[in-house]
């Protein structure tokens, strides 16, 4: 049986970004040995941005990926750091 | 554009109409403003309902009102208000406040230096007014941001740690 976001007929998950700057949001497939790094970076070319300093990837639960951009998608999902693949863009402000 | 230490003058009407318009649908997601409970008060202003959840209590409903006559060089005015008198008056509305305590993006105030309400984060107009000190990579950037950004800052803010509840 498929998992959760597989797509069979592409062999691999439908990862979703949402840009919390924007609120603009993409979806595509992705192969399971992606790593995060490589998928963020693909999410900037299909929304047709650029990174900013101030970008970071989080998990849709707002916890953040920082520390995970090295990881497979395939090691993402046996670690359990995140419900399913969806992911969003956040840009942090100064204030405070 | 926004810049640290400068005064933000405001757009001609009609050109920050049809910036906030642009932009409108993209913050939506396509969905009708009629179908939200976002209510536009007139061209530029707008007022979108939030939840602040402090940990462990019930949810607590607040009011961001958003004004648009310098974007979209500038980000949106944005002040929390009374519901009933979509204004904010300090003293009488501080209820309408909430309180964000230690939270390193943003923080409110409810007469900052004696210019009034400031929602202290650099997706907010009045930052800038008040010429907050501010990190290059937060300035504010029309290329790269809409008032979205703005909207999802505070949000955060209100569904974090760092919301303790009502300012009064």
């Amino acid at each position: 049986m498929a998992k959760s976001g597989d797509m069979p007929q592409h062999g691999g998950p439908e990862v979703f970004f949402d840009d919390l700057n924007t609120n603009r949001d993409v979806q595509f497939h992705a192969d399971w040995t992606d790593t995060l790094q490589k998928l963020w970076d693909t999410a900037y070319t299909e929304l047709k941005e650029a990174r900013r300093d101030r970008d970071q990837l989080e998990c849709q639960s707002g916890r953040s990926l920082m520390t995970f951009l090295n990881l497979k998608l395939e090691q993402f999902r046996d670690q359990h750091i995140c419900e399913g693949f969806k992911f969003q863009i956040k840009g942090d402000t100064g204030g405070a | 554009m926004a810049a640290p230490n400068q005064d933000p003058i405001p757009l001609n009407p009609i050109e920050a109409k049809a910036n906030f318009e642009a932009d409108l649908p993209v913050v939506l997601k396509g969905r009708p403003l009629e179908e939200t409970a976002w209510m536009r008060l007139d061209d530029l202003t707008l007022i979108v309902p939030l939840v602040g959840i402090a940990d462990g209590a019930q949810p607590d409903f607040y009011f961001l009102r958003l004004n648009f006559g310098y974007y979209r060089d500038w980000p949106p005015s944005a002040i929390f208000v009374n519901p009933r008198t979509r204004a904010f008056k300090d003293g009488d509305d501080n209820t309408w406040l909430p309180k964000i305590e230690g939270c390193p993006e943003i923080a409110v105030h409810v007469n900052f230096q004696g210019s009034g309400q400031l929602i202290c984060c650099s997706n907010t107009l009045e930052f800038y007014k008040v010429k907050h000190s501010v990190e290059a990579k937060h300035v504010w950037d029309a290329k790269s941001q809409n008032f979205a950004a703005t909207i999802n800052a505070v949000q955060r803010a209100l569904r974090s740690p760092f919301y303790k509840g009502r300012q009064a």
